[in-house]
């Protein structure tokens, strides 16, 4: 039995895109379930992704990137997906990118592996600003890691199902999960890897996240994020994997 | 550890408003002390007067009026001098010892030196709490900027002395102490606040993700119910 495989992908007003990035990732990953979480969009999300053949999950209001992706992730758990990608439904992601992430978590190297922009294909170049942003905290999880994380940022993954039920517990920070993301996953005993991966210039001219206030937000939530979870003791186990993921609330 | 930190702020605050409203020494105990530095003094008992002035000078702001009052009524010449000398010791001493505390408080930030630790420590105190309420997710990190904020307002109010700006300008003096606390109150209220938002917060989110994996899931079968109820 080949193993269960979904493509998650966290959606927000890309009615006008979505159809033909999914029929790309469809026709690369006929065997993976496409699961599109619509994040209580204005436009027609939904429906253009349930019209190209995705499962939509619809988020009741808008909620923000993290907690509609780690919808999906939730939705991977509880319904037995032995692997997951994750990646954004604008058309960023290189379909063609998915098949060597996929292949790099399942020789069982790592637990998540991680498709860097910076590791040679393609030639993606970030503002100045938040390029310095990514090296900073970039060299924090490379030291913290003791390996080369060129890419923290990166919405581009694939992940085994210690790293799913790890996403879909309280543990996974849902306000920007990037460096210090992958410095809890190190915590909590899951390997991480990078692969290069391709990157295509957003098509969609949408109000970035990193606009206004946000960046100063950011450093700030990231700083405060890594230094707690340096304080906090390891509670989450990679090993008890049909435990649920642990829940607070 | 965060209990713990609560329990201290509390204690150090209660300590402040005890020594704030220590009674001052009745008026017939002062007159019984000026009495001992007049008998001291007629028997050149040296030691006897210093620690008379001492015992008399440590309740300057009650004495003072006592003393005043004391000359005014002394009809005996001799008497009336050394009660006239005695208020001009304790004045020159009480001048000398606010230039020296004078001078020593530009180090302090313009603060008294209890007054400059209480708010260092009130600040590292937030900091502390904030970091455990964090570490121990009961205080999102959305919720928690403000209140490092806070902490770091407190803290350069400190450091750079504009905290005795602040004090003069809102005519912060005698019922400092009471405002102050309820300051720290409303502090600790507040954060307690932000707790119970960021555990709310946390449930919404929960819920959410919750209803939209269900509401995926029972489609086919309302779809379904729904189709056979307009065949009925």
């Amino acid at each position: 039995m080949s193993p269960k495989v979904a493509i998650v992908m966290p959606a927000f007003n890309e009615a006008r895109t979505i159809g033909a990035v999914l029929k790309a990732v469809a026709k690369e990953m006929p065997d993976a379930d496409i699961v599109v979480i619509d994040d209580a969009s204005g436009d027609t999300t939904a429906d253009a992704a349930r019209r190209a053949g995705a499962k939509v999950i619809s988020m009741p209001f808008n909620m923000g990137y993290g907690i509609t992706l780690q919808t999906g992730f939730k939705y991977a758990y509880k319904h037995g997906y032995d692997y997951v990608v994750q990646m954004d439904s604008d058309g960023q992601h290189d379909p063609s990118s998915i098949r060597s992430l996929l292949e790099a978590v399942q020789s069982g190297d790592a637990d998540v592996v991680i498709g860097s922009r910076f590791l040679g294909l393609g030639n993606y170049r970030a503002p100045f600003l938040r390029r310095m942003g990514m090296r900073f905290f970039g060299a924090i999880a490379t030291i913290l890691l003791r390996k080369k994380i060129s890419d923290p940022t990166s919405g581009f993954q694939a992940l085994n199902r210690h790293a799913i039920r790890f996403n879909a517990s309280d543990y996974y920070p849902v306000d920007f999960p990037d460096a210090d993301y992958i410095i809890m996953l190190h915590r909590a005993g899951l390997k991480v890897k990078e692969v290069p991966i391709a990157m295509h210039p957003s098509p969609s001219q949408k109000k970035s996240m990193h606009a206004g206030w946000r960046p100063i937000y950011y450093v700030f939530d990231m700083l405060l994020s890594i230094l707690v979870v340096l304080l906090r003791k390891h509670e989450f186990k990679k090993e008890g994997e049909e435990a649920a993921p642990p829940q607070k609330e | 550890m965060n209990r713990t930190c609560l329990l201290i702020t509390l204690a150090g605050l209660s300590l402040f408003g005890a020594l704030a409203y220590a009674q001052s020494p009745p008026a017939d105990e002062i007159k019984s002390q000026i009495q001992n530095y007049l008998a001291a003094e007629k028997t050149r008992d040296t030691a006897a007067r210093d620690k008379a002035f001492l015992t008399l000078y440590m309740e300057r702001a009650a004495c003072m009026p006592v003393l005043m009052e004391q000359i005014g009524r002394e009809e005996d010449q001799a008497t009336r001098t050394t009660l006239l000398v005695l208020y001009a010791r304790m004045e020159s001493r009480h001048n000398m010892e606010q230039d020296a505390a004078l001078a020593s408080l530009t180090s302090y930030g313009g603060l008294r030196r209890e007054h400059f630790w209480m708010a260092l420590i009130m600040s590292l105190a937030l900091f502390a709490i904030i970091i455990d309420l964090v570490r121990r997710k009961l205080l999102r990190i959305e919720y928690s900027w403000l209140w490092v904020l806070t902490g770091v307002a407190i803290l350069a109010l400190v450091l750079t002395g504009a905290l005795n700006l602040v004090a003069n300008v809102i005519g912060a003096r005698v019922p400092q102490t009471l405002f102050f606390s309820g300051v720290v109150f409303l502090t600790l209220i507040n954060l307690h606040y932000s707790v119970a938002i960021s555990r709310l917060s946390n449930q919404t989110k929960n819920l959410s993700q919750e209803l939209a994996v269900l509401k995926h899931e029972t489609e086919p079968a309302v779809k379904d119910a729904e189709s056979r109820q307009q065949k009925k």
